[in-house]
């Protein structure tokens, strides 16, 4: 029997998945899958209340200012944490990447996201649902938060000094998002990031054309594209090698 | 004069850590905000709804109000949590001070912020005419909620992380204040045994007896069962 040699995909592959089920399991100890269970149990209790048409405004907006930003706040905490006990400094003498490392907290908290939302709109929802709208919209809105929570938390010294950074920008994404119910038709407001992952996961519940949906995917997954190099950058002569 | 001290301290602590100044005066901004979020939106929404937003002004009076300690405890748990790791805790139980002093100074510090927001958010708002009684009453009820939601911190949350999540956790017994709403007998039954719908009664009802007193109830039920855990974990010390 001759020994063959792993094949570096199936590495990479094997490292991410390690991490993944690293942080998936943190995750689990501190009680996120907890108390998002708990969280989406309230809003299935006041959800099963309203009548669809109530709850087809209602239901995208809570899924997208709750469960789907959720990264923009958790990912503070852990990176920072885990700075102040010293991984980030040990990862060069471990074999795991640094952009593996930043995949898996992403995929980590969008899976938190995803099933929340998806507990939530299976069980709640009477009428349909384009699924296929409201998971891709979700994974592209919780990638995009979770990211731009990942940059800030570089730049901070502390859990403590990332909560004050973080509610400027909190700020600036979110409430473009309102402007929305004054102008529903203004084309250019989806270019502000924040206002097309609204798009997307609304569109899961309203009319929305399958040329707007690729656009607008297409906008979002550039964009995240561009924030993951940035941030393997900044994460990397920031915060591993400081 | 020991305490005026660690009052002091606790000031200079606040003032030194740019978020808790953030969140501290955020209940500054907040009631003008929601004022001017009523002022704007309700007409806006009255186009397009056939009922009275007039008709839900004690429970949005409710929510805002119990914003303030729900943050104000969110604060202090985030400040205990940096005196656990800077092991400030340990140090104290040596003094003449000890710990029990200490989380009592931490913990009026968050019941007199409570109590001063409380009037100003009450004012600010102007939504809901209480009698004076009544709304000093609500106060001091909040008060205790207040110290309660820190002490709950300081009692599970063992790092940052953790009192994220349970900041997350403990904000949903805010939304026990909108239970009356959803007509669900079982929840309503749930939901008395938490303070914060308590608040509500109390406010909806004015001056009646029973909410007065169930209200009381569980909110000194809640804060003597704390103090009972926060003295058999001994944390940190």
């Amino acid at each position: 029997m001759i020994p063959t040699k792993p094949n570096a995909s199936d590495a990479y592959g094997q490292r991410l998945l390690s991490a993944l089920k690293a942080d998936i399991l943190f995750q689990f100890k501190q009680g996120f899958y907890f108390v998002y269970l708990i969280l989406s149990l309230f809003y299935l209790i006041v959800f099963y209340q309203l009548d669809n048409l109530w709850l087809s405004y209602i239901m995208p907006i809570v899924l997208f200012m709750d469960p789907s930003v959720l990264g923009l706040f958790f990912i503070g905490g852990i990176l920072l944490l885990e700075k102040e006990q010293g991984i980030l400094s040990l990862m060069y003498v471990t074999p795991l990447r640094i952009w593996e490392y930043i995949l898996s907290k992403v995929i980590s908290l969008c899976f938190i996201s995803l099933m929340a939302v998806l507990l939530i709109s299976i069980i709640a929802y009477k009428d349909n649902v384009n699924y296929i709208y409201l998971v891709v919209g979700v994974i592209l809105t919780s990638v995009f938060f979770t990211l731009c929570g990942f940059l800030v938390a570089t730049r901070s010294k502390s859990v403590n000094d990332f909560f004050v950074k973080i509610i400027p920008w909190m700020m600036l994404l979110i409430l473009p998002c309102f402007l929305l119910v004054f102008y529903p038709n203004l084309v250019v407001l989806g270019l502000i990031p924040s206002v097309a992952s609204l798009k997307l996961v609304w569109g899961a519940y309203h009319p929305l054309s399958f040329l707007e949906f690729i656009i607008l995917v297409l906008y979002m997954t550039s964009l995240n594209v561009i924030l993951l190099k940035y941030t393997y950058r900044i994460f990397q002569n920031k915060m591993v090698l400081e | 004069m020991l305490k005026l001290i660690y009052f002091k301290s606790d000031l200079k602590q606040l003032f030194r850590e740019p978020m808790m100044t953030l969140l501290f005066f955020i209940p500054l901004i907040m009631a003008p905000l929601f004022k001017i979020i009523l002022l704007i939106g309700v007409p806006f929404l009255q186009r397009f709804v056939t009922f009275s937003v007039e008709n839900y002004h004690d429970y949005i009076l409710a929510f805002v109000l119990l914003m303030v300690p729900a943050m104000l405890g969110i604060v202090m748990g985030f400040m205990l949590l940096d005196d656990k790791d800077g092991k400030i805790i340990e140090l104290l139980s040596v003094t003449p001070f000890g710990r029990n002093g200490y989380l009592i100074v931490r913990l009026s510090f968050v019941a007199m912020a409570t109590l001063i927001y409380t009037f100003y958010t009450y004012w600010i708002m102007g939504l809901y005419r209480l009698p004076i009684l009544i709304l000093i009453y609500i106060g001091l009820l909040m008060c205790t909620y207040g110290a309660s939601i820190g002490m709950i911190f300081f009692n599970l949350a063992t790092d940052k992380v953790k009192g994220l999540t349970y900041a997350k956790g403990l904000n949903l017994m805010l939304f026990f204040v909108l239970v009356d709403l959803l007509h669900i007998p079982w929840l309503t039954f749930l939901a008395g045994f938490f303070p914060t719908y308590w608040i509500y009664k109390i406010i909806e009802n004015k001056g009646t007896a029973i909410p007065i007193v169930l209200g009381l109830t569980v909110h000194v039920v809640w804060f003597i069962m704390l103090l009972w855990i926060t003295r058999i974990r001994k944390i940190n010390v």
